[in-house]
């Protein structure tokens, strides 16, 4: 059997182990780019907006947590909520919430550097019509993510697909226990260690289409609001 | 009243340095002056749009409008642009003003379009209607008609007086048309090098000016 | 703008506290909660299958769930001192014993000592099967070694500090100067410090037609996979020898071990770490149960014509 063929029994026979990954793996990226969008936005948005002091350094640390290793974000996270951590007894450790934690902490850098470099042009059109109508905080900010849709679109986008292909934060964090924190990830990683190669690729399979449907649907979205703007 | 101290430097050029400048309330003012002689900076000062070493007396509790040269449109309908600055709760209430407002602009034929696709006159308008559509205390307008046509500018110019007048509003101006300034101004103040060189009554200023600069400038203009 | 970035702030602060509000955990300690006993174990263990195989068996006999983090033996250790299992199966004796003698190990009642030794394999060299340094006439595992190295033939290294590799450096002549730490160790161009699993050693083994240790059930579950022979070039060239003998123990983690903060490396007062002492001691019980001895000794037979571990009486 290729691993074409295996992907497509693996999906058709409904193997109650394999819905319990898709279901954790989906979970955990769904949440992790979500809280990640949220708190890099606002953060990416509060730095393109405002002029302060220290502006350029604060925009260069953000550029270089972008790259941060996902192994040392995973063993950073695992010695704070590890038992003997200070935050082990909220007894976090292999939970999908703590592999959610990590990632955020992962994900959120690259959501506020991205925004920052994408609406600071915006921003910059924006600022002056803005400061002069006297508009209150969130209309504000309502207006610049209303401007921005497109390109926040796609930083979702970017932060949905670091998040469902990650693999060395979760398998520290979670410890790619069966039926509780085994993702597709950590399961591939897992297959090529024990030789089941195909299993890895079908299981890589199911994997891209799951990106390719959230892709499709944001797509959609893109053209969706492209047909009303005209 | 409110009176204004402000000093403003890019670099090592000043672009702004005015020293206990007053506006009565209610009354109408024109800044002219040669590109770059720091009306933008002035009116963007008195927005609190830009930081600057001075203060600005007078505008606590108090209202300021201001509309950039460029303005921004919103990428939503013209008329969601222009009850943009409305309260939430009073959007629906206000829709009907906008309307009336765009109409009076002969604007209403777009109020549907998206605003994003406008043209640069229209855009102005648009704006324009968006800054009217709420009562203010001071309105700054930068160069208010300066991509319109004859036509437009006038039907501007009345919409404003006449919300001048409903409101009570002070509306301090920045324009390069001298005609402009007669029709609307009580005041003129002229700039140059982001100093005031002459202010007074405007038929005054622009027949009789006092100053060398403002007499220069004037002939530039008529020439 | 300050308005703005105070907004921003204190919408960050909302956030951030309502996913830690949605991240508490369930609460474990409610009576319905399914108890749970967390082991740790190296890759090599859980790679075999073996667990996987025994786990329904155990969760029906006994009514607890097991969570089995696998990692390299550094890793499975170290989970237990940061608190965070509450048994490690693993086997590597030295590390083992360092483990028990730091008081991270705790005597189950009715056993003689903390480390509860409780099956065993033998490591097996294999190579590719035309065996150029002859390893197989070797009058002995540390002779074999002596000829690949003297011939100097491509070996392929766990290289990461793991149970294998540490079996493995002690079949090397010592004047080579091999350690387990790369800072210090001698290097050669024939010797492939791969630092990756057992899995893919092999297979690395088998691209570059070179020799390495493995432990018998990966290499026996690579050979017989169910997608045909994934090792075609290699092949077993020694086994059998008592300095390749692999033993697999279990120690309990004690509650009352000295644990340190993982953070500052002050020592946390008694009681800081939850260790579910109960879930431990069900759990060595149950694995030396007749039940498990027989499963333990007859896997391996069905798939691949031997067993892969024998129990220790």
């Amino acid at each position: 059997m290729n691993a074409f063929e295996k992907a497509w029994v693996l999906v058709t026979s409904q193997d109650p182990m394999l819905q319990n990954i898709v279901k954790t793996t989906l979970e955990m990226a769904f949440s992790s780019s979500a809280i990640a969008l949220l708190l890099g936005v606002l953060i990416g948005l509060v730095v393109a907006y405002n002029d302060f002091p220290g502006k350029k350094i604060v925009v260069v640390i953000m550029r270089t947590l972008m790259g941060l290793p996902p192994v040392v974000v995973g063993i950073v996270v695992y010695i704070l909520f590890s038992g003997t951590g200070p935050f082990g007894h909220l007894k976090l450790i292999y939970s999908v919430d703590l592999m959610i934690i990590a990632q955020v902490v992962l994900i959120t850098p690259i959501v506020a550097g991205m925004t920052e470099t994408s609406l600071s042009p915006l921003v910059d059109r924006m600022r002056p019509t803005l400061k002069g109508l006297n508009l209150s905080l969130p209309k504000k900010t309502a207006l610049v993510l209303f401007e921005g849709k497109y390109q926040l679109i796609a930083v979702y986008l970017f932060a949905f697909a670091r998040a469902i292909s990650e693999v060395g934060a979760i398998q520290i964090v979670g410890g790619n226990i069966l039926n509780k924190t085994r993702t597709m990830t950590t399961a591939i990683a897992l297959n090529y260690n024990t030789g089941d190669f195909s299993l890895a690729v079908a299981l890589g399979i199911i994997l891209l289409a799951i990106a390719l449907g959230v892709n499709l649907v944001a797509g959609l979205l893109q053209i969706g609001l492209k047909k009303r703007n005209d | 009243m409110i009176e204004i101290t402000a000093r403003k430097k890019y670099g090592d050029r000043v672009v702004l340095d005015i020293d206990k400048l007053r506006f009565e309330k209610g009354r109408v003012y024109a800044l002219i002056g040669t590109n770059g002689s720091g009306k933008s900076t002035l009116l963007q000062a008195l927005a609190k749009v830009i930081d600057f070493k001075g203060d600005v007396k007078g505008l606590t509790g108090k209202d300021v409008a201001y509309m950039p040269q460029k303005s921004f449109a919103f990428s939503t309908s013209v008329l969601a642009n222009v009850t943009a600055p409305c309260p939430i709760h009073r959007i629906f209430t206000e829709r009907a003003k906008a309307k009336r407002l765009l109409k009076s602009l002969a604007l209403d034929h777009l109020s549907k379009k998206n605003a994003s696709r406008l043209s640069g006159g229209e855009t102005q308008r648009v704006a324009l209607a968006r800054m009217l559509v709420a009562p203010h205390d001071f309105l700054l307008l930068d160069e208010p008609s300066a991509s319109l046509d004859v036509e437009s500018t006038l039907i501007s110019e009345e919409v404003l007086m006449d919300y001048l007048e409903r409101t009570g509003c002070t509306l301090i101006f920045a324009t390069h048309s001298i005609a402009q300034a007669k029709r609307l101004a009580d005041e003129v103040i002229v700039l140059d090098g982001g100093k005031v060189v002459e202010r007074g009554f405007t038929d005054q200023v622009l027949e009789n000016p006092e100053n060398d600069k403002t007499r220069s400038f004037l002939e530039q203009f008529n020439r | 703008m300050k308005k703005f970035t105070a907004f921003a702030l204190v919408l960050l602060l909302v956030l951030s506290l309502v996913t830690f509000v949605a991240c508490d955990p369930e609460t474990p300690d409610t009576p319905d909660a399914p108890k749970v006993v967390r082991i740790s174990t190296t890759t090599s263990v859980n790679d075999s299958g073996l667990m996987a195989y025994l786990q329904p068996y155990f969760e029906a006999q006994t009514g607890y769930k097991w969570e089995i983090s696998s990692a390299g033996t550094g890793a499975a250790i170290n989970s237990a001192k940061y608190g965070n299992a509450d048994v490690i199966l693993v086997h590597s004796k030295s590390q083992e014993e360092a483990f028990v003698s730091a008081g991270f190990g705790r005597k189950v009642e009715g056993y003689d000592a903390e480390r509860v030794s409780f099956m065993y394999n033998y490591f097996v060299l294999v190579g590719p099967t035309a065996d150029p340094a002859g390893a197989s006439d070797a009058e002995g595992v540390k002779a074999a070694f002596s000829a690949i190295a003297t011939g100097e033939h491509t070996f392929i290294s766990r290289g990461d500090k793991s149970g294998t590799h540490t079996a493995e450096l002690k079949l090397w002549d010592a004047s080579l100067g091999l350690t387990n730490d790369p800072a210090t160790s001698a290097t050669y161009t024939w010797y492939v410090s791969a630092g990756q699993g057992m899995g893919a050693c092999l297979t690395m083994a088998n691209e570059q037609g070179g020799y390495c240790l493995t432990d018998k059930a990966t290499f026996l579950s690579y050979k017989n996979h169910a997608d045909g022979d994934k090792l075609p070039g290699l092949s077993i060239l020694f086994e059998q020898d008592d300095a390749m003998k692999n033993t697999y123990s279990m120690i309990a983690v004690n509650p009352d071990a000295p644990f340190v903060d993982s953070v500052t490396g002050e020592a946390l007062p008694a009681g800081t770490v939850t260790i579910d002492t109960t879930a431990a001691d069900v759990f060595i019980n149950w694995m030396n149960s007749e039940t498990a001895r027989t499963l333990i000794a007859q896997y391996g037979i069905e798939q691949y014509g031997a067993s892969l571990f024998t129990v220790i009486e």
